[in-house]
């Protein structure tokens, strides 16, 4: 299923690249380089801990010690105009991966056609315009602060869909309306105490709804993943249904992700006008079918920025919390299975995040297409996926306050 | 009690400064054109900020619409029209284009070039200082115009 997928998703992208270049020889063609980037670095005092912005970052920041590898990034992007109603977009972007190496990714492929003024459809690889910010997250200059909140956008490890979107936008008197629906497949790679994971293929499919008015921005949507297989956990759930045992089998059933559904609503008001700019957002996960290892989650942020001239200090809060999860695989006392039950338990563990985020910053802008940024982030977690122990697993019941400088830039 | 009295009024000077778009005294007043030929009469302040920030790609005429900035009055647009300075603009536009939302508006050097380019483009919006709008252009918003 995964190559099936994935031959699919390689089949879109290059059908969206083939009915570009067939207009490139158009009038009117035009194209447009784009390069963005931030260099950043972070400290903290903790020894036996490491920071890094997402479950899809191998390591992360080690204390005591400054590392430039949790926020630097470089993205370079060419738009191709063909009409005024086709063009095409490509992106790649170098950064960490989950398997530590730096190879540049492809993140946006795909072709747009505007058939009326405020329609717009999209074909190709998107960014997953799912809560206000995903698709732009990589953007560092585009952020009042150094990085997306990490409560919302550390878990989402996924930055893309290949797939389609439809946007429609209207007016009524001085209100601005938007409706968009998307559906995609993505895989999903992540670092997992202490090894690179790929975790599910899924199919995401939402609407969203927007309302603008001068500075005011409203936004509510829904979303549900479908995930089509189990990736690397389908040795485990394999492995607990071959053993005679009822319970074993009811925890492979409970683990197998195949067809399950994840569901999320998010709710988000945002107003940037003059020297404010504040935001404050909900986010919801639940999971009907109750599987431990996708449990129910709950995401609360809020940001208030204030411009000075060419500064503008920022404070942002941000707190995740995650139902607790259970599984009984009746092999914990059998000495045999004991190390399964334990790869049973952590795969459940992973899942888990709760923590909160006090960050405070300011951003000052050098010029336009360049700002210098400092941040501080009072990190409290009773389980995180951000903080990893010696053992690069994630950690427990920790605190630490993390010291960020990055230079953003986007021309 | 006096000190919270004077922390109140501190806070409101401060949300006064920052919330007011007026222009300088003394400023030819920017104005947002479309072609003479164009049927589009007046635009509201929220529609020319919906078409300026890339939110909508439809005048009220009905017509695709193709914004232009003017590379000299770009900075005093945007702030008169959203309070926002140039590196704001231009973390704002770099949040739409490598997210591949949209594309930014043509960028025109000259007031001259700008009204030459509205007369010839189907749709074209742009802005001028109110004394370079000729009758190749028709005005259909004046920014600071609310304002006063």
């Amino acid at each position: 299923m995964p190559d099936r997928a994935s031959a699919c998703r390689h089949f879109m992208i290059a059908c969206a690249l083939a009915l570009a270049s067939s207009f490139a020889l158009a009038e009117g063609f035009s194209l447009r380089p784009g390069l963005f980037g931030t260099l950043g670095v972070n400290w903290h005092a903790n020894d036996d801990l490491s920071y890094r912005r997402s479950a899809a970052q191998y390591g992360g920041a080690r204390g005591g010690t400054l590392d430039a590898s949790v926020d630097s990034l470089l993205g370079v992007q060419l738009n191709a105009r063909f009409t005024d109603a086709l063009d095409a977009v490509g992106q790649v972007v170098a950064r960490q991966q989950p398997n530590g190496g730096w190879h540049p990714q492809t993140t946006l492929a795909f072709v747009r056609v505007e058939p009326a003024p405020g329609l717009q459809l999209r074909f190709g690889r998107l960014g997953l315009d799912s809560v206000p910010g995903a698709d732009s997250r990589l953007v560092g200059y585009a952020l009042p602060t150094i990085r997306p909140v990490p409560e919302v956008f550390a878990a989402l490890s996924v930055d893309f869909i290949d797939g389609a979107d439809i946007t429609y936008r209207f007016d009524r008197g001085d209100n601005l309306f938007q409706l968009k629906a998307y559906t995609g497949e993505h895989d999903s790679r992540t670092y997992i105490d202490g090894a690179p994971f790929d975790l599910y293929d899924i199919r995401s499919t939402g609407v969203t709804a927007s309302w603008f008015r001068d500075g005011w921005e409203a936004r509510v949507g829904a979303g549900t993943g479908k995930f089509l297989d189990n990736g690397d956990s389908q040795l485990l759930v394999d492995l607990l249904a071959s053993l005679p045992l009822p319970s074993s089998v009811a925890a492979a059933r409970a683990l197998d992700s195949t067809g399950a559904r994840s569901h999320f609503h998010h709710l988000e008001l945002h107003y940037d006008e003059g020297p404010w700019d504040l935001l404050a957002g909900y986010v919801r996960l639940i999971n009907p079918r109750r599987t431990p290892h996708l449990p129910r989650q709950r995401m609360f942020h809020a940001q208030a920025a204030y411009r000075m001239g060419r500064f503008t200090p920022y404070l942002t809060w941000a707190r995740i919390r995650t139902e607790a999860a259970r599984l009984d695989t009746g092999l914990a006392g059998s000495p045999p299975f004991a190390l399964l039950d334990s790869f049973a338990q952590a795969w459940l563990q992973a899942a888990q995040f709760n923590q909160r985020t006090l960050s405070a910053g300011v951003r000052f802008d050098l010029r336009p297409g360049i700002a210098l940024k400092a941040q501080v982030d009072r990190i409290v977690a009773g389980r995180s996926v951000i903080l990893l122990d010696e053992r690069n697993f994630d950690s427990t019941a920790r605190r630490t306050t993390l010291f960020s400088l990055a230079l953003d830039f986007a021309f | 009690m006096r000190r919270h009295h004077t922390a109140l009024l501190a806070l409101a000077a401060l949300l006064l400064m920052g919330t007011s778009h007026t222009r300088r005294v003394g400023d030819d007043p920017l104005v947002v054109v479309v072609s003479a030929a164009s049927s589009l009469r007046e635009m509201s302040q929220s529609q020319v900020t919906n078409i300026f920030l890339g939110r909508y790609k439809r005048l009220p005429s009905g017509e695709r619409a193709f914004p232009a900035d003017s590379a000299t009055e770009k900075a005093r647009f945007y702030r008169e029209l959203v309070g926002k300075t140039p590196g704001e603009i231009s973390a704002y536009w770099a949040r739409l284009i490598y997210s591949g939302r949209t594309v930014p508006p043509e960028q025109i050097s000259s007031p001259d070039q700008v009204i030459e380019w509205v007369e010839q483009t189907p749709g074209a919006i742009a802005y001028v200082p109110l004394a370079a709008a000729d009758h190749r252009v028709r005005v259909v918003f004046e920014l600071g115009k609310a304002d006063d």
